[in-house]
């Protein structure tokens, strides 16, 4: 569950205020397939980043799953509740360079006992098997993004923050990482931010975003 | 996937930057162990070439005609033969190296030259140490230069000296002192010479002290000496004293210097590398954070990164210090090179030490990778 009330975000630059979200409003339940759709600029990242706990808010609350307000949190049991609860996905996948493909994932399922077996079930699921022990540098884009799902998922977290995930990839890989997050969907909450004008498969809720401001459609 | 693993495959991942870092650490224990191995045959040569200046303490009896005694070089009072054993069985001494000496003049044919009878060196209790003269052996003498010109005396010779038979068992170098004049023999048998039995007129010796003059040695000396000898009088030769303490000093000082040297640029070199580390690492430091990381986690990857280099290179370092001193070190102490020896005690001071140290020169890279703000680098596209 999400829950965002009036949070908006502003930026100073050399004294003059850029609105970055703009009094946004939203409430998403499990089972949400969310795309925020909106041109670069618009907030997107700035939304993302402000739900998953990276990102204080100039004002507003941000409720994740049974916390009323994070930023009422302090700054470990936030980073706690990031581990358990949240997923990011990043278009720029962010691996670990010097780790390999099941390493990168182990990196998200470090909150979880034994974290072998799921990361194996992960692997599989993203058809990364003959790639486990690939560096980064030797995967290409497509198979970069799978990593980073797969470890985005390997916390089983309440919500996936998927910021443009298929900007980068042909349509086979796109679809691989978009199956994957809908599958996830069923037992949480995916917010994927996108700024094409086709609007992936699965999606439940759309919302356009323009200069802070959040509509759904 | 815990920290110790992270901090493993980050370093395995960037060998440049680790070995870099690692390199000016086990540089500076190497070097560290290397100098303070050599510091002792440093030292004992120190020491060595500071002891033949000679003695530099005179106990002579206190109604001495210090007078005569400069004119002469010698006191003109005796004082029982045992006086020497008194004071070297004397616990926590000042003095080392403790000679009895009879001195006088004496006419050999229509010559006057000066006569000296030496007994072996004694040390107090526990502090032996290898003598600094040899003593002479009974019925043999040593001569200076002048005897040997002006008597026409050579090495092995038998001669007469006051009617008692001797061999000259070495003709000593010109000196340029009044050792040119000097013969040189046992004690007691310089003491059946002048017909001064079981007497001396002087116990020379060298202080430990290594004080300068400023300390006032001397007040500590002769209060020590005159509660084990009351009719005694200390004559201190404060040239020689003070150029010994300030060499030692100097030394000292000139070691300190070097390690704390060696130590601020290893310190300034590691910050600096863990700094373009944490640099390097902005975005994945920010991916941590995304992923749940605390600050403790994320300090402990620099930290413990550090303490692993620290490790890593207190164990290469002191073996490499330790090879070092050991190869080249006997080449520059000649004569104390069995001084240099492996310190065991070195390498556990070095493992415990080092990696505390390359922790504290981590400290502002660590504080900036906790402080850096993750979102700035998650958003790049
Ligand atoms: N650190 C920052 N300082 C100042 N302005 C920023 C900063 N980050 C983002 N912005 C501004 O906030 C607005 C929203 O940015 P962002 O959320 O990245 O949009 P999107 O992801 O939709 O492209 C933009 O105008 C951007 O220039
Ligand atoms: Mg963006």
């Amino acid at each position: 569950m999400i829950r965002l009330r009036d949070v908006s975000k502003q930026y100073s630059i050399g004294g003059s205020a850029v609105t970055a979200l703009d009094a946004v409003s939203m409430d998403l339940n499990q089972g949400d397939f969310v795309c925020l759709r909106g041109p670069s600029g618009s907030g997107k990242t700035t939304l993302l980043l402000t739900i998953g706990g990276m990102q204080r808010p100039t004002s507003g609350t941000v409720g994740v799953a049974e916390t009323e307000d994070i930023y009422a949190l302090g700054d470990r049991a936030r980073a706690r509740l990031r581990a358990h609860h949240i997923g990011f996905v990043f278009q720029l996948f962010h691996l670990v360079p010097y780790l390999n493909v099941s390493g990168n994932i182990a990196l998200g399922a470090r909150n979880r006992g034994n974290p072998g077996e799921h990361v194996d079930a992960l692997i599989d699921r993203l058809r990364l098997g003959h790639r486990r022990y690939h560096k980064p540098t030797q995967l290409s884009a497509g198979e970069c993004q799978r990593v980073a799902v797969a470890r985005a998922l390997a916390s089983q977290p309440d919500v996936i923050l998927a910021d443009e995930p298929t900007g980068n990839l042909d349509d086979e890989n796109a679809s691989i990482v978009i199956d994957a997050l809908a599958e996830f969907c069923r037992g949480g909450i995916v917010l994927l931010a996108t700024h094409s004008e086709r609007e992936p498969e699965y999606v439940n809720r759309a919302f356009d975003v323009s200069g802070g401001l959040v509509k759904e459609r | 996937m815990t920290i110790i693993r992270l901090i493993c495959s980050e370093l395995y991942g960037r060998k440049t930057t680790f070995l870099l870092s690692a390199l000016a650490v086990t540089a500076a224990v190497a070097l560290c162990t290397s100098f303070v191995l050599t510091e002792a045959a440093n030292q004992r040569e120190t020491k060595r070439l500071m002891r033949d200046l000679g003695f530099n303490l005179r106990v002579v009896p206190a109604a001495t005609d210090m007078n005569h005694f400069y004119l002469t070089g010698f006191s003109d009072q005796t004082m029982p033969e045992d006086s020497l054993d008194r004071l070297a069985a004397v616990k926590n001494l000042s003095y080392n190296h403790l000679v009895s000496v009879l001195h006088g003049k004496i006419e050999v044919g229509d010559r006057e030259f000066l006569l000296l009878g030496l007994s072996e060196e004694r040390a107090p209790p526990g502090r032996a140490k290898p003598p600094m003269v040899k003593a002479v052996e009974s019925s043999q003498i040593h001569i200076g230069s002048e005897v040997a010109k002006q008597m026409q005396w050579k090495k092995g010779d038998k001669v007469d000296v006051n009617g008692h038979p001797l061999q000259i068992a070495r003709c000593m170098p010109e000196m340029g002192s009044t050792d040119d004049v000097r013969i040189v023999g046992s004690l007691s048998d310089v003491q059946k010479i002048l017909g001064l039995n079981n007497q001396i007129n002087e116990i020379k010796a060298i202080d430990c002290l290594c004080l300068t003059p400023a300390d006032n040695p001397q007040d500590i000396l002769k209060a020590e000496i005159t509660r084990t000898l009351p009719d005694t009088r200390v004559v201190m030769l404060s040239n020689i004293a003070e150029a010994r303490a300030r060499q030692r000093q100097t030394s000292d000082r000139h070691a300190k210097f070097v390690v704390v040297a060696v130590i601020f640029v290893a310190a300034a070199w590691v910050g600096v590398m863990a700094l373009i580390n944490t640099r390097q690492r902005a975005s994945e430091i920010g991916l941590f954070r995304a992923l749940g990381y605390g600050s403790l986690s994320v300090a402990g990857l620099v930290l413990g990164r550090a303490v692993l280099i620290g490790l890593l290179a207190a164990i290469i370092g002191t073996a490499l210090g330790t090879w070092c001193a050991m190869t080249y070190g006997p080449s520059i102490f000649q004569v104390t090179a069995r001084a240099i020896q492996p310190q065991p005690t070195l390498f556990w001071y070095a493992i415990l030490a080092t990696p505390l140290f390359a922790a504290a020169a981590s400290l502002i890279p660590a504080a900036l990778a906790v402080t850096q703000d993750p979102a700035q680098v998650l958003r790049r596209q």
